[in-house]
């Protein structure tokens, strides 16, 4: 069973580009939050003491330092929603896209270190397994292959 | 020598331009001065010293007001007169400020920036502590106590006061908690000041009462021109004392709470009474544990080098310690 | 109390209103698409991206894959974060899960399949999914795994229009042995931490660099094959953990602590030596010197010089290692292993 992603390549380039918070919380809940500016992004302040870019905020009293943060190289952002989950057939369609985003870290100044980042890493380590294997090269370990058996023989 | 002093002091105003926002000279310049600074962070302000507290010894009172509401900034001040100008203090009335009407408190205030005789020997300093800082102070992963918050904040008071000249002999600090480690801490910080610190300070010395005078008028002033940065328009301000038994206090609560956000950020987050009032009403929200509840990371568990069994008795198999450490997975439900 | 009752009625009046909410929007999900993917240029009408299962050998189940039409697949990986979420402009997303695709050679896909059906034999592809219970793996082997692939991992016979497929293990584990270089090179490129215990950025970055190469190229191999293998059945990530001489993490740190140890005892002998002959004057036997500091690590002996002589610092050594001999049999215990083999 598969599930299509129901919209067009070319719909991408005029379909609205979204404002995207990663917040560092598990949040029960879902919906409109139409409070975002003003309880939110009003209070968003640059922190020039913790690194170039780095932003203040708080969630709830939490504290929270994040940065603004860029989808990866060669790589679209969009925000997908399921029509309906039940039918038989099922579609996800485009709600918009993004380029970027603010990545936001409970009390911890973003880095390299964090999950995130190093998810991000691994796009790269795919592509190096996906990459193919050139025929010589493999002719080549294939007889380094059989050299090492003959001689634990 | 007096008439020297009162020329100087009148220079300087002249100096001033007329209104400046930056400037508290009365009690009527207090409220612009609080609501041209952002309510989110702390403030803090001093008066100018008189010329004579540079010269002659003086004692230096702190106090705070506002630390166990639910709402608002916590303000902690100080005030500092010479040693031998004590009677100034009690001229202007300057006595347990619990026992004062508020208004007697906003008349006490105005006098000391108004009039000569007080505003020649007695200087004055506070730090509006916003109620976004506490929350988030006390929040951190690493939490930092209110008592931490508060002494770091009467420590930085009385630096600013030794920064701009003044000749601080003796210290005295009002606390609500137990004295001897406070005093500990500030006689480190501070090692050539006499230093008394002690329970209703406030009703004991008068320049500890003045201090305690001009943190409560800040922080009376901080609540009444409050504006909310989320758009609430309150009538007249009227959230209450803040304190939980507080019916009008206990109404703000309950009538302005967003889903997401909680509520706006004159509320600190970090009171249980704010937490209590969250539950059930606003959207759950779980951030990592704060350090000291986590269990301590002892290294890799020697168990994990034995492949753990199912049930059934088959081999479970790890999945690759780099995907685990980053979050990463396949996704199989969808 | 009346905050109670407050609550309670309260809670008649929201969770409908909450509930539906959490309908409509519960399903929104972020995701990372590969702009190889999107290419805009050779874009057919029609042409719509499409999430399905394929078996997974990793996982021993079908994971989601996302594909082109009938020429591109990718792997379909989520980013989990305990405690995520999103906002959308004005909207809050609980599911805080990113979506990415990944690039995926189908070859490592098919393999599952081929050492199944043609270890013994060889099939075509179209009679390999055939005994298949759905049409996945089909729909996996004839559209989307390639040819050039193959024929890297099998031997191919042609027939006519059909083609044949053996499974070749030697092949395979080539390939994969290549393939799992190509990942060290990009972990070493990354700098990604691949040593042992907390992440940590600054950990490899250090003057230890240096002297802990050899076990950072096996730390590198070892992920790397670690990583390869999540898509390979279990058995054929042991043969190619074999097959490249991986040695497991327990015996590697048994190894190389005992090889500390041997380095720092000759390390200690020649020690002992120059000191014999400082102390040649001393009051101390020379033969008692050389004895105790055989026993100790460098940096023991200057801690000894500085004490009295009954410092029971020796013991505490050899009985790390007499625990080290029980832990290489297999000691059972919850003890953490870093205890064992703390940096001295």
């Amino acid at each position: 069973m598969s599930i299509t992603l129901d919209f067009d390549v070319k719909q991408l380039a005029n379909k609205r580009q979204l404002e995207l918070h990663y917040l560092p919380a598990k949040i029960n809940g879902d919906g409109e939050c139409a409070n975002v500016d003003k309880y939110f992004n009003n209070y968003t302040r640059e922190a020039s003491d913790y690194g170039t870019g780095v932003l203040t905020n708080a969630l709830r009293g939490y504290p929270l330092l994040g940065k603004r943060e860029a989808v990866p190289k060669g790589y679209k952002g969009v925000v997908l929603q399921e029509t309906d989950p039940h039918q038989a057939q099922r579609q996800l369609r485009l709600t918009g896209t993004f380029e970027e985003f603010t990545y936001w870290n409970y009390d911890k100044v973003p880095s390299k270190g964090d999950g995130y980042q190093q998810a991000m890493t691994m796009l790269q380590v795919a592509e190096a397994l996906a990459a193919p294997i050139g025929e010589a090269e493999l002719e080549e370990e294939l007889k380094r292959q059989q050299q090492a058996k003959k001689e634990n023989l | 020598m007096e008439d020297m002093e009162i020329k100087e002091e009148n220079e300087s105003v002249i100096d001033e331009k007329p209104v400046d926002i930056n400037k508290i000279g009365s009690l009527k310049s207090l409220g612009p001065f609080i609501a041209a600074h952002e309510n989110s962070q702390n403030t803090v302000y001093l008066s100018d010293v008189p010329a004579i507290c540079k010269e002659q010894p003086c004692m230096l009172g702190v106090d705070e007001a506002g630390r166990g509401p639910v709402l608002g900034p916590m303000v902690y001040g100080i005030s500092y007169c010479p040693l031998e100008s004590k009677s100034v203090l009690v001229e202007l009335g300057c006595a347990d400020s619990k026992q004062l009407t508020e208004e007697k408190r906003d008349i006490i205030f105005n006098d000391l920036n108004t009039l000569e005789y007080a505003n020649s020997c007695i200087g004055w300093a506070v730090e509006i502590i916003s109620p976004n800082v506490i929350s988030s102070s006390m929040y951190r992963r690493t939490k930092c106590s209110l008592n931490e918050i508060s002494m770091d904040s009467a420590m930085g008071l009385i630096q600013h006061a030794i920064d701009a000249g003044v000749n601080i002999a003796e210290v005295y600090v009002d606390t609500v908690g137990p004295p001897e480690k406070y005093q500990e801490k500030l006689l480190k910080r501070f090692p050539n000041f006499k230093i008394t610190v002690a329970k209703k300070a406030d009703s004991t010395y008068p320049i500890v009462s003045a201090a305690s005078i001009c943190a409560k008028v800040t922080r009376d002033h901080a609540l009444k021109v409050w504006q909310f940065p989320e758009g609430l328009l309150i009538k007249d301000n009227a959230f209450g004392s803040g304190y939980p038994g507080d019916p009008v206090t206990k109404r703000f609560l309950t009538e302005h709470i967003d889903l997401v956000f909680g509520f706006p950020r004159l509320v600190r987050f970090s009171w249980s009474t704010a937490e209590n009032a969250l539950a059930d009403k606003a959207f759950e929200m779980e951030f990592d544990e704060p350090d000291s509840e986590k269990p301590k990371y002892a290294g890799t568990k020697l168990t994990k080098f034995f492949k753990g069994t199912t049930k059934t008795g088959e081999v479970k198999r790890e999945e690759c310690r780099f995907f685990k450490q980053c979050h990463l997975d396949n996704v199989t439900d969808f | 109390m009346s905050k109670k009752s407050t609550r309670s009625t309260k809670l008649k009046a929201d969770p409908d209103a909450v509930t539906q909410q959490q309908v409509a929007c519960a399903t929104k999900k972020v995701f990372y698409i590969s702009e190889k993917l999107l290419d805009a240029k050779d874009a057919k009408d029609d042409q719509r991206l499409c999430l399905e299962h394929f078996y997974h050998p990793g996982k021993a189940r079908p994971a989601l894959f996302v594909t082109l039409r009938e020429h591109a697949i990718m792997e379909v990986l989520e980013y989990a974060e305990p405690r995520r979420s999103w906002l959308m402009n004005s909207e809050v997303c609980s599911n805080g899960r990113t979506y990415m695709t990944t690039p995926i050679d189908a070859t490592l896909l098919a393999l599952h399949h081929l050492r199944r059906h043609c270890s013994q034999r060889a099939m075509s592809l179209d009679n390999i999914s055939v005994d298949e219970p759905d049409a996945s793996t089909h729909r996996l082997l004839t559209k989307f795994v390639r040819a050039d692939g193959l024929k890297c991992v099998a031997d191919v016979k042609k027939s006519g229009d059909l083609i044949f497929y053996k499974y070749n293990s030697d092949r395979a584990l080539a390939w994969l042995a290549l393939k799992t270089r190509q990942v060290v090179l990009v972990l070493k490129a990354k700098q990604v931490h691949c040593g042992l215990g907390a992440k940590s950025e600054n950990y490899v970055r250090s003057e230890k660099l240096v002297e802990e190469n050899d076990v950072n190229e096996m730390d590198y191999m070892r992920m790397a094959c670690d990583y390869v293998g999540r898509y390979l059945d279990a058995d054929l990530h042991a043969e190619l953990t074999r097959y490249l001489h991986i040695p497991s993490e327990i015996q590697a740190l048994v190894e190389e602590k005992a090889n500390t140890q041997k380095r720092k005892s000759q390390q200690d002998a020649a020690g002992a030596n120059s000191k014999k002959i400082k102390l040649g004057n001393g009051k101390e036997d020379a033969a008692s010197q050389l004895r105790k500091s055989s026993l100790l690590d460098n940096d023991d002996i200057k801690e000894e010089s500085n004490k009295s002589p009954s410092t029971p610092v020796p013991l505490k050594e050899r009985s790390m290692s007499a625990k080290e001999k029980a832990l290489a049999k297999g000691a059972k215990g919850s003890k953490s292993i870093s205890s064992f083999f703390k940096v001295k």
